[in-house]
């Protein structure tokens, strides 16, 4: 009694609203390698822009991706190219509805990157960049004038924050959350209190932090609603001596200037992460962040 | 035992019919499990024979025997049910083929059983992660549509080395 031909052609007739629904399940690399090439009716629930709303290349199993090597391949041999390749083949399917962006922790970005990714994904509201990167400070710049809805970035590494600040407070007229890995100190500060004075949180978590531009910041960001300090490694300035001095409690002083805030995140005495020895070279690895530290962070919205 | 009887509360029944003329007598605590049937009896009362023209009897058999089991758990107020819930669950979508997939997802996605739809999806994308499109096609028996220059030219873009 059964038809055959019946039961074949079922799946290809999936009506497009429960397709979208299998398909938020998966990740971008089944999206883009699998379900969009099976037939017209699963590659057209693809295009379906509540599937592109956030990309977590963090997310993709990059070393399952087999990749034609091709001789004119524009890109160089390096691990990022698997990266930029996926990012290349969402284009078409997400259509400018890519508003959270996600890089890898273990990729090196480079300039050609960052540009080509924001001249394609202008609609970005939050971005999170790899632990390192080779950006010349030009082409963030640049990459950030075309980000102009951009509200949160979490970048590890900052070579030039006062023009990367610059740029963010010429372009990105809401940009509300900021997150760094590396040493927070007075020009820091003061660039993100001049150029960015809407800044309601910064997650400076696991870095070296200046007491001077601490309180520089804490008396002049009057918008900063959250901030986390946790983990931080605090430095301040022992002129007498003419030297730097390293320690892990955050002083009374502080937390009285902190005290307005909606959100004051600080270790208790005793944070296991904390008791990472800080003399000699060894604070120095405290920057080495392994990606499950990456990650981690108790501010919510920009947790990974 | 004892305790048991003790927990038949006076629920009413509702008559439900199949697009096949089969006919359910289901709890209306069970059935309102399912969004479609619980509108229906709010707009137009559970009097009646509820039609269900969509669904056919082997498949709408199936949505309300889950439901029952969801609403037989939940009645136990035990910290446990979760548990007994996902476990159950798991049980029921372990030996699905894709034809009957594919009808219990329609029938639990026009019945607007949301859990159950959730489940199922679950079930689908499961079988399909991590596999290449001739082993998709292959799974839910799929014939590609594509034009034959179609398909070669989107095989070609999405060689990871492709624009």
């Amino acid at each position: 009694m059964k038809n055959k031909n019946s039961t074949i052609t079922t799946w290809n007739d999936m009506p497009c609203d429960i397709l979208v629904k299998i398909f938020v399940a998966l990740d971008i690399l089944d999206l883009v390698t699998g379900v969009s090439r099976v037939c017209s009716a699963w590659r057209a629930a693809c295009f379906e822009p509540i599937l592109w709303r956030k990309i977590d290349l963090s997310a993709v199993k990059t070393d399952l991706v087999e990749i034609p090597m091709r001789a004119d391949d524009s890109f160089e041999d390096e691990p990022s190219n698997i990266v930029m390749l996926i990012l290349k083949s969402i284009v078409k399917f997400s259509r400018g509805n890519v508003s959270s962006l996600i890089f890898p922790f273990h990729i090196s970005l480079w300039n050609e990157d960052i540009v080509w990714t924001a001249e394609r994904f202008r609609n970005l509201k939050r971005l999170v960049l790899p632990a390192r990167n080779r950006l010349d400070i030009e082409a963030l710049e640049d990459a950030i004038m075309d980000w102009k809805d951009l509200e949160s970035l979490s970048i590890p590494c900052v070579y030039a924050p006062c023009v990367m600040m610059k740029a963010i407070g010429a372009s990105c007229k809401n940009f509300t959350e900021l997150k760094i890995m590396c040493p927070f100190d007075i020009d820091f500060a003061h660039a993100i209190v001049v150029q960015t004075p809407q800044l309601k949180v910064l997650s400076l978590r696991c870095t070296l932090v200046f007491k001077d531009a601490l309180l520089f910041l804490l008396l002049n960001l009057q918008h900063l609603e959250v901030l986390n300090l946790t983990h931080c490694l605090m430095v301040s300035h022992n002129r007498e001596a003419g030297c730097l001095v390293l320690y892990r409690e955050i002083e009374e002083e502080i937390i009285k200037n902190a005290s307005n805030l909606k959100t004051f995140l600080s270790c208790k005495k005793a944070c296991p992460l904390c008791k990472i020895p800080t003399n000699g070279e060894d604070f120095l690895k405290w920057y080495d962040y392994d990606e499950r530290n990456w990650r981690m962070e108790e501010i919510p919205s920009l947790a990974i | 035992m004892s305790s048991s009887s003790t927990t038949t509360t006076t629920t009413r029944l509702l008559m439900l019919k199949a697009s096949d003329g089969v006919t359910f007598e289901v709890e209306e605590a069970v059935a309102t499990k399912l969004g479609a049937i619980n509108n229906m009896v709010e707009e137009e009362g559970s009097e009646d024979l509820i039609c269900l023209p969509n669904v056919n009897g082997k498949f709408l058999g199936m949505v309300l025997e889950w439901c029952k089991k969801h609403a037989n758990n939940n009645t136990n107020s035990d910290k446990g049910n979760d548990e007994v819930n996902k476990w159950w669950d798991k049980e029921f979508v372990m030996d699905l083929d894709q034809n009957t997939l594919y009808h219990l997802l329609m029938a639990a996605d026009y019945l607007s059983g949301t859990e159950l739809v959730d489940l199922l999806t679950e079930k689908v994308a499961s079988m399909i992660r991590g596999k290449k499109v001739e082993e998709i096609r292959e799974t839910f028996k799929i014939k590609s549509d594509f034009l034959p220059g179609q398909e070669e030219e989107i095989r070609k873009k999405n060689s990871w080395a492709f624009e």
